[in-house]
């Protein structure tokens, strides 16, 4: 099997974000939105638009530049779509997170703190 | 657009920093996201929101994460650092007792080191507060057994200052203590005669007026301190000119010194700083060469070292040697730097305390390594799972000395504050002992040092636990079982914990040390009999009482009357008390020696000087001293009887060798005196030195002005506690006019200021061997419970195959004893060998006194076995079953 893509946190976060909102909604404010509500931390938008254009970069997102809004001063919005090799990442992403954790119990070990 | 938006400044500063590519997007998602948060939850918290944003920004843009290249996930950027930081604080708080112990133990070394990084800095290192004050030297005369010291003789200092060229200037100055009298109110204040140039060779402006010329020579013309202007003067721009009573004298005041000004030779003399400085009166000549009354100041030319004079003050000892060789023959000068006299005998203690305070640390930092190490193994399975969700080694190492930074940075800020603490009261309840103490306190430096010590013994105490824990083999810590890394950790911690040990031994012993030195010292016999005498000294005022007749007959009544004190069952009165430093010296020879000594200038020249004294009679009996053979003085030995004088037994011995020496003659100051009495001997000069020869002569009969004025009364009380300080001033008072009383003490409060420099080394090696003793009993009873704690299953299996309890009791002392053995052997050996640096400060006992380190050696074993033994108890006391039942 091909190599696959090792993502960092903010790319696996913003790829998620993406497959959720479904192309007509997954905008730069809908995924910098989507992330900080689901961890519950601030996170730099101009991270976010990072990371989306090194998925972008790497096949896994294509973006497309939407009509200007229909508000005053509206402007274009540069919307994401997931891509196939994308879904691909986050399955091969997924099944490696379920192995990591296979066999792991964490209740019962106060000690550890909160690993985040 | 409407002012809804974001504030314009911001954006433009985020359109500076934002990448190209998607900086547009950025701005307007941010701008959208503002508006929103103003619809819902106003400006004020939008803009609140926008903020932090324009913050989270700023910091992606600084760790390279909102570039399209993203960070390079290693582990040097700020935000893993933060993150961890943050991590780090969340994750003390969560262990509390841990946090709190070892935190306690690094701001404990923290703050030592810094304090005592401050005074070595600012007593030791720094010039001293003059403008050029690194080139203010002192002239120092030696004698031929190396005996000498910084007083001269005032024509020596004027040869001295004529012949070398490398000096700027040598004044002479000597100490002078006056009354002065305003609005009927009489206070005893430090003065100085000094040399015209004093002033201006320390290179000081006045703060009003004007310093010393030549021409004020023999005028009665003074400069007073800032102090005195502004308090007795009220400030009066127009003072100068003003006249003031000293002594009974008028003089004109010509200038005032700027404010804070210390006299360098006063504080070099130990002398109270001067409030009024005069010239010196009369001729160098005048003064005698071998009379070594003044002190002595000067400053090297521009661009010359002290040592470069060397040569040209050995010339110059030979040439004065030459010229005058009753007074100089085998006398030899140099010049010594005004800080380095300052300093003085202080420079070995502050090292010594600063070694003391390093070995503190060294502790200290023992301590939170084994904490460290044994943290690392409670949380071996979260740094697995760390691991295992793809953190990288170097990414956990960095976590870990994230932490311990953390750690040492927070108990850096603590020690900080303690120090600054620590530096305020020494600053204040160090000056009997401490020079330059007034000018200690925190400055930028001290912060700057206590932050690279914070993060140095973070970097001590963090690697090697970082190290342990990082770099493991997963799996195994997975399955929580205990691998080879385990082991070494174990071996890690005994090492620390031996060393721990070792560093203790060395800081209990020089405790032990200074504290049998203390205990020597305070056992001596001083004798006299302080405990029951009070003390009064008082003026004689002689422009009051001028003659010799009425000075004798106010001095008898004022005994008189402090005798009929209730509860004082006797009185006498005495010049100068024993151990106040005051006293006079002089020739005292035998009489039949006179003539022979007459004809021999060089040899009376070289003869020893004793402390003479006047008292009246009954004193001896007074401050409990014993009249050993022939009588005290007694009222019979008035003006106009026969001169009689009462000896101690060592210049009894000194003069008459074992022959009686009563009713034998000596000479004293021309006066021929016939001993009546033998005394038993005092230590004059404090308990640290052996007695010395001493001579009295009776008030009534002492000829000399100068011996007259000043009378220390001494009562003694019976077992009650005596009269009050108020009522002695009122017995004075009652007594007549002329009399001035300057304090009233106890006489063993008096004798015990010359405890306070070893009692302030005690209470310093005392807290730093309580520190020790604290510090190494938690790190070894943490070690004991640790070792017990890991074989329990072990002993648990032992005792139920049935295993002896004492068996297993001595393989538990086996385990602690190894390391126990090895840290205090370790610290026995350097012991000894470091305590040689206390040689100098010691009395009566050698550094190497095997039994003080036995001692310390036995104290430590009792406490590590103290330490063990309840984790051995533990041990035997446990269900075998349940144990194996839990496993």
């Amino acid at each position: 099997m091909e190599r696959h893509h090792i993502l960092s946190d903010l790319e696996l976060r913003a790829l998620l974000a993406a497959a959720r909102l479904g192309e007509e909604a997954s905008y730069g404010v809908a995924i910098h939105d989507d992330i900080v509500r689901r961890t519950g931390r601030g996170v730099s938008v101009a991270a976010v638009y990072a990371a989306l254009a090194r998925l972008e970069d790497r096949t896994l997102v294509r973006s497309s530049r939407s009509d200007p809004l229909p508000e005053r001063g509206g402007r274009s919005r540069r919307h994401f779509a997931v891509t196939p090799e994308g879904l691909l990442a986050l399955a091969e992403e997924q099944r490696i997170q379920d192995r990591l954790w296979e066999g792991i119990d964490l209740a019962g070990e106060g000690q550890t703190g909160g690993a985040g | 657009m409407s002012g809804q938006g974001p504030p314009r400044w911001l954006e433009r500063l985020l359109a500076r920093v934002l990448p190209a590519s998607h900086r547009q997007d950025v701005l307007d998602d941010l701008a959208l996201l503002f508006r929103r948060r103003v619809a819902d939850a106003g400006r004020g918290r939008a803009l609140l929101w926008y903020l932090r944003q324009v913050g989270r920004e700023l910091m992606a843009v600084a760790t390279g994460e909102s570039t399209r290249e993203g960070h390079m996930g290693g582990w040097s950027t700020v935000k893993d650092v933060i993150r961890d930081g943050r991590f780090a604080v969340r994750s003390f708080l969560a262990t509390p007792a841990f946090t709190v112990s070892s935190g306690l133990t690094l701001v404990l070394g923290i703050a030592g080191t810094t304090t005592m990084f401050a005074v070595v800095d600012q007593v030791l290192l720094r010039p001293l507060p003059y403008p050029s004050g690194e080139r203010l030297v002192h002239l120092v005369q030696t004698g031929p057994t190396g005996g000498g010291g910084l007083a001269v003789s005032w024509p020596n200092v004027e040869d001295v200052a004529d012949a070398v060229d490398g000096l700027d200037g040598l004044s002479a100055w000597r100490g002078w203590g006056f009354l002065d009298q305003r609005d009927g109110v009489t206070e005893r204040l430090s003065g100085a005669s000094v040399t015209p140039s004093y002033f201006d060779l320390l290179g000081l402006e006045p703060a009003v007026g004007r310093f010393f010329a030549s021409d004020d020579v023999e005028q009665p013309r003074i400069v007073v301190s800032h102090a005195y202007w502004t308090g007795r003067l009220a400030s009066d721009p127009g003072a100068v000119g003003r006249t003031v009573s000293l002594d009974g004298y008028g003089y004109t005041v010509v200038g005032v010194a700027p404010p804070g000004f210390v006299d360098p030779v006063a504080a070099v003399a130990g002398l109270g700083q001067p409030d009024a400085w005069r010239l010196l009166s009369g001729t160098p000549t005048a003064s005698g060469r071998s009379n070594r009354n003044v002190w002595s100041i000067g400053r090297l030319a521009t661009g010359v070292g002290i040592h470069d004079l060397d040569e040209e003050m050995r010339a110059v000892s030979a040439r004065l040697a030459d010229a005058h060789p009753a007074e100089n023959d085998g006398q030899s000068f140099h010049l010594i730097g005004a800080r380095e006299a300052r300093v003085g005998d202080v420079r070995r203690t502050l090292l010594i305390l600063l070694g003391a305070v390093g070995v503190l640390l060294a502790i200290a930092c023992a301590n939170v390594a084994n904490l460290f190490l044994a943290r690392g193994t409670a949380r071996r399975r979260e740094l697995a799972l760390r691991s295992a969700v793809g953190a990288s080694r170097g990414r956990l190492l960095a976590q870990l000395l994230t932490e311990a930074a953390v750690f040492a940075l927070a108990a850096g800020a603590v020690g900080i504050v303690a120090s600054w603490i620590a530096l305020r009261a020494l600053s204040s309840a160090s000056a009997v002992w401490l020079p330059r103490a007034e000018t200690l306190g925190l400055d930028p430096r001290m912060v700057a040092f206590a932050l690279l010590t914070s993060l140095l013994t973070a970097a001590l105490f963090g690697l090697v636990p970082a190290l342990r824990s990082a770099g493991t083999d997963l799996a195994a810590r997975l399955r929580g079982s205990r691998g080879g890394t385990e082991r070494d950790a174990t071996r890690l911690r005994t090492i620390f914990a031996a060393s721990q040990l070792a560093l203790a031994v060395v800081l209990l012993s020089g405790m032990g040390l200074v504290l049998e030195s203390f205990l020597r010292l305070t056992g001596e016999e001083l004798g006299l009999d302080a405990p029951q005498v009070l003390t009064a000294e008082v003026i004689v005022d002689r422009t009051v009482h001028q003659s010799r007749e009425a000075q004798n007959d106010v001095v008898a009544r004022l005994i008189e009357g402090m005798g009929g004190l209730p509860a004082v069952r006797s009185a006498a009165g005495i010049n100068a008390l024993p151990m106040s430093g005051r006293v006079d010296a002089t020739n005292v020879i035998r009489a039949e020696d006179e003539a022979a000594l007459n004809d021999d200038p060089e040899a009376s020249a070289r003869l020893p000087r004793f402390p003479v004294r006047t008292v009246t009679p009954g004193y001896f009996g007074t401050v409990g001293m014993p009249v050993i053979s022939g009588r005290d003085f007694a009222v019979g030995d008035g003006a106009d009887a026969p001169p009689v004088a009462v000896v101690n037994r060592a210049l009894a011995r000194h003069l008459f060798g074992d022959d009686d020496p009563l009713g034998r003659r000596v000479v004293v100051r021309g006066a021929t005196l016939e001993v009546v009495g033998v005394v038993g001997d005092v230590r004059q000069f404090g308990p640290h030195r052996a007695p010395e020869p001493a001579l009295y002569t009776v008030y009534d009969q002492e000829a000399q002005s100068w011996m007259r004025g000043t009378m220390n009364v001494a009562l003694r009380v019976g077992s009650e506690s005596g009269p009050t300080p108020g009522a002695v001033r009122e017995a004075v008072a009652n007594t007549g006019p002329g009399l001035i009383v300057v304090s009233v003490a106890r006489l063993d409060t008096l004798l015990g200021r010359h405890l306070a420099v070893p009692r302030f080394r005690l209470a310093l090696a005392t807290i730093f061997g309580a520190l020790a003793l604290i510090l190494s009993a938690v790190g070894v009873g943490a070690m004991a419970g640790y070792t017990v704690a890991r074989r329990t299953r072990e002993y648990a299996v032992r005792l139920a195959c049935g295993a002896r309890p004492d068996q297993v009791v001595r393989s538990i002392a086996g385990s602690v004893g190894a390391f126990t053995l090895a840290g205090l052997g370790t610290g026995f050996a350097a012991a000894l060998v470091s305590s040689r640096l206390l040689t100098g400060i010691l009395y009566g006992v050698s550094p190497g006194d095997v039994r003080v380190h036995l001692a310390v050696v036995a104290v430590l074993a009792a406490v590590v076995a103290g330490a063990a033994a309840a984790p051995a108890r533990r041990v035997l006391s446990i269900d075998p079953a349940r144990v194996l039942r839990d496993e």
